[in-house]
């Protein structure tokens, strides 16, 4: 499912520290709400991936490929 | 109750009252043990302009829920006092069996405050706690202090807390040491422990650690016993100890070499684990509970040195007493050094620290042998390194200077910004052996923020870094960012040192050795969570662990907002950050780099949800963290820490 667009994820792929601006980003778009970004930022990546997943925003393969190549493939997967 | 004691015991040296206080449910819940008690009381119970040396001052040692069960290397002891070398917030962790002891002895935290009118040590059996006389173990090395103790109390099977002369003399960087070589380096809690005339703490305990679900905690435990079989990093620690570092430290650039000149030495393997497993290696030895068995004890075989022994050294403890000098060409010459601060009982790091800093200022001119009392500080010079060793344990001459920390030398010597360059110390704490030019930049970022007096490597242990490379796909999991493995990248660093930090507090509350959770990753959270409830019976979940150590890692960060210590000190030395590696082998990876910290601290404020412009913890984060009183602490000082006045004060830290 896009949740941002590919010039937005362009922008936070070239960020070099870009977890809490992309939480944010999910955040402000209410894809995640605010107790899930704490959770997030606790846990880490992993975490942000299952509950994408969780709330089908990314699907099976989408979660897999996200847990290989990190951000850079998440956030092709969200644009 | 399951996993913890229940109740701390208090020990007040100038009434000789000896009380044991409960802890309650909601306060374990919160805390749960070892850093997080000890950061609480010391918080609550040391006000922040306190002398550290002064008899209201306390000094704590904390075990947690896990100590002295058999969930893997469980048996640490975190120290925790008002630093004398920082002023601020000052802890450090130790290994060895004691702590396991103190827990079997019914004890979930030791407070000791007063002080004695003659020397003393404690003896605790079991319930049975008394002050006992130490005018005749006063002045001696813990080695030999630790054996009379024994002597006199009719058991070799106790476990002893000590310290060395220097703490006895107050060196402001005089550490704490159990079963005589396990040391608690850092912050000088020896010399706080010293300045209330305490020597030791005598321990046996003859009870256990009840577990709500024995069956689940050895499933776990098993399963970690497994995964430490095959794990890279512990393979590297069990043949060669922490010195498995000084090969990668040398082509990485992160070799101490003159006080951080250089980042790399064509001679740095002759001191490589490698090299003093084959010369010097007497026998390696664990820790309570350990699959690791990281330690050394180290015999020196032949030369001037012949047949002194003792337990070590560390890659942190030997650098600074040995290259970090100048001194390469005889390792026997580090070994000794590093032999000669354990049996007086100071932190390495420190002790070689304010030495190179010496050497260094002579070399530049800045000091001269009228300051030094004739020494000739010239890098490389073993003797004269070992004389200052001694110098600085008696407080005598030139070494009675250099006793009170790099910065406190500089100012006494009236040597001025000049000065203060070369002392390589955030918050007036020297950075340890990881030049943050090689290793990397992760840790330079924590070494910024370190809330037991910055440049301090163990507040994050960032062996995500370190050691991520070994481990494929870690980074990606926890970062989502594979290229955060390399040290000299910002790339994730500031969400990297986030991470790190808020589970070392964890790690540390449990008073487990980060060993198994950071340099190793066989132990990651979930599994520290399921031994932990397997253990109390409790219902702890990731997240809820993982928020105590960051509001452990908030409410310490207050201690150094109440001192006026805010954003304007999260900075490593000027050194790093002007002076680029120069080559020292023609294999270093790191030539040219500077360390950039102002690419990553605003994020980690973010991160932190730190005021950008402060540094202090926003009301609301604290808040969050129930730490709604800290928050009222603070809301005044937020104004006053930005008024021209404080930012006119040039601190270090005062």
């Amino acid at each position: 499912m896009a949740v941002m667009t590919k010039a937005q994820a362009k922008k936070f792929n070239e960020m070099t520290d870009k977890m809490i601006d992309v939480l944010n980003y999910l955040k402000s778009n209410k894809v995640i709400n605010a107790d899930e970004q704490r959770s997030v930022l606790l846990k880490g990546f992993s975490k942000l991936v299952d509950l994408l997943q969780e709330k089908k925003v990314i699907n099976a393969k989408e979660a897999k490929a996200a847990m290989k190549g990190g951000f850079e493939s998440l956030l092709v997967s969200l644009s | 109750m399951y996993g913890w004691a229940g109740q701390r015991l208090r020990v007040d040296l100038t009434t000789g009252k000896i009380t044991k206080e409960p802890l309650s449910y909601e306060y374990r819940r919160k805390w749960i043990g070892g850093r997080g008690f000890n950061s609480d009381v010391i918080y609550n119970e040391v006000p922040p302009n306190l002398d550290p040396y002064d008899p209201r001052a306390r000094v704590c040692f904390g075990v947690g829920p896990v100590s002295g069960s058999a969930a893997p290397s469980t048996g640490r002891v975190t120290v925790a006092a008002k630093s004398p070398l920082t002023g601020g917030f000052g802890d450090s962790n130790m290994g060895g069996h004691w702590g396991a002891e103190v827990k079997y002895a019914g004890y979930d935290q030791i407070i000791i405050q007063g002080r004695a009118k003659k020397p003393v040590y404690i003896w605790i059996d079991d319930d049975k706690v008394e002050i006992r006389d130490a005018g005749h173990i006063w002045g001696k090395y813990p080695r030999d202090a630790d054996q009379m103790i024994k002597e006199e109390l009719g058991d070799e099977d106790i476990h002893i807390m000590l310290i060395g002369p220097a703490g006895e003399n107050m060196v402001r960087f005089a550490c704490t040491f159990n079963d005589v070589w396990r040391a608690a380096g850092r912050t000088g809690t020896g010399g706080v422990i010293g300045s209330k005339n305490l020597k030791a703490i005598a321990t046996r305990g003859s009870g256990t650690v009840k577990v709500a679900d024995p069956k689940k905690l050895m499933d776990v435990c098993n399963r970690l016993r497994q995964a430490f079989k095959n794990d890279p990093m512990k393979m590297g620690l069990y043949e060669f100890g922490s010195l498995c570092l000084i090969n990668v430290a040398n082509r990485d650039g992160w070799f101490p070499w003159k006080n951080f000149q250089e980042g790399a030495h064509p001679l740095a393997s002759n001191m490589a684990g490698e090299t003093h497993a084959e010369t010097v290696l007497k026998h390696r030895e664990g820790c309570y509970a350990c699959p690791i068995c990281c330690g050394r004890f180290t015999q020196i075989r032949d030369g001037k040195y012949a047949g002194e022994e003792f337990g070590g050294p560390e890659y942190e403890h030997a650098v600074p007493t040995g290259p970090r000098c100048g001194i390469i060409e005889d390792a026997n010459d580090i070994w000794h050094n590093a032999c000669l601060t354990n049996d007086y009982g100071m932190d390495g790091i420190e002790c070689g620290g304010v030495i190179s800093t010496a050497m260094e200022w002579y070399e530049k001119g800045l000091i001269t042998t009228k300051e030094t009392g004739g020494l000739e500080l010239e890098w490389g010079n073993a003797e004269v390194v070992a004389k200052l060793i001694e110098m600085i344990a008696k407080r005598e001459g030139f070494g009675n200077i250099l006793a009170d920390g790099a910065d406190r030398a500089a100012d006494k010597l009236g040597l001025g910004d000049e000065g203060h360059y070369y002392t390589i110390t955030t918050r007036g704490m020297t950075l340890p052996g990881d030049d943050p030019r090689g290793l990397g930049f992760g840790y330079g970022l924590s070494f910024s923020v370190g809330t037991r007096g910055g440049c301090d490597h163990l507040r994050s242990l960032c062996c995500l870094e370190l050691s991520g490379a070994l481990y494929p796909g870690l980074n990606t999991k926890i970062l989502g960012d594979e290229s955060a493995c390399k040290p000299v990248t910002i790339n994730s660093k500031p969400y990297m040192v986030y991470y790190e930090e808020n589970q070392k507090a964890m790690t540390d509350c449990l008073n487990v050795c980060c060993f198994t959770t950071h340099w190793s990753y066989a132990v990651l959270t979930p599994d520290q969570v399921e031994y932990l409830n397997a253990i109390t019976g409790l219902d702890f979940t990731e997240e809820e662990f993982q928020e105590v150590g960051e509001r452990i890692y908030n409410l310490e960060r207050a201690y150094w907002n109440r001192l006026m210590s805010g954003a304007r000190e999260d900075t490593v030395p000027e050194r790093f950050l002007k002076e680029p590696m120069p080559q020292g082998v023609d294999y270093q990876t790191n030539v040219g780099v500077t360390f950039p910290l102002n690419d990553m601290l605003s994020k980690y404020y973010q991160y932190r949800d730190w005021d950008a412009k402060t540094g202090f913890p926003s009301e609301r984060k604290l808040k969050q963290l129930g730490l709604d009183y800290v928050a009222k602490d603070l809301a005044p000082m937020r104004t006053k820490y930005m008024s021209e006045t404080e930012k006119k004060k040039k601190k270090w830290y005062v």
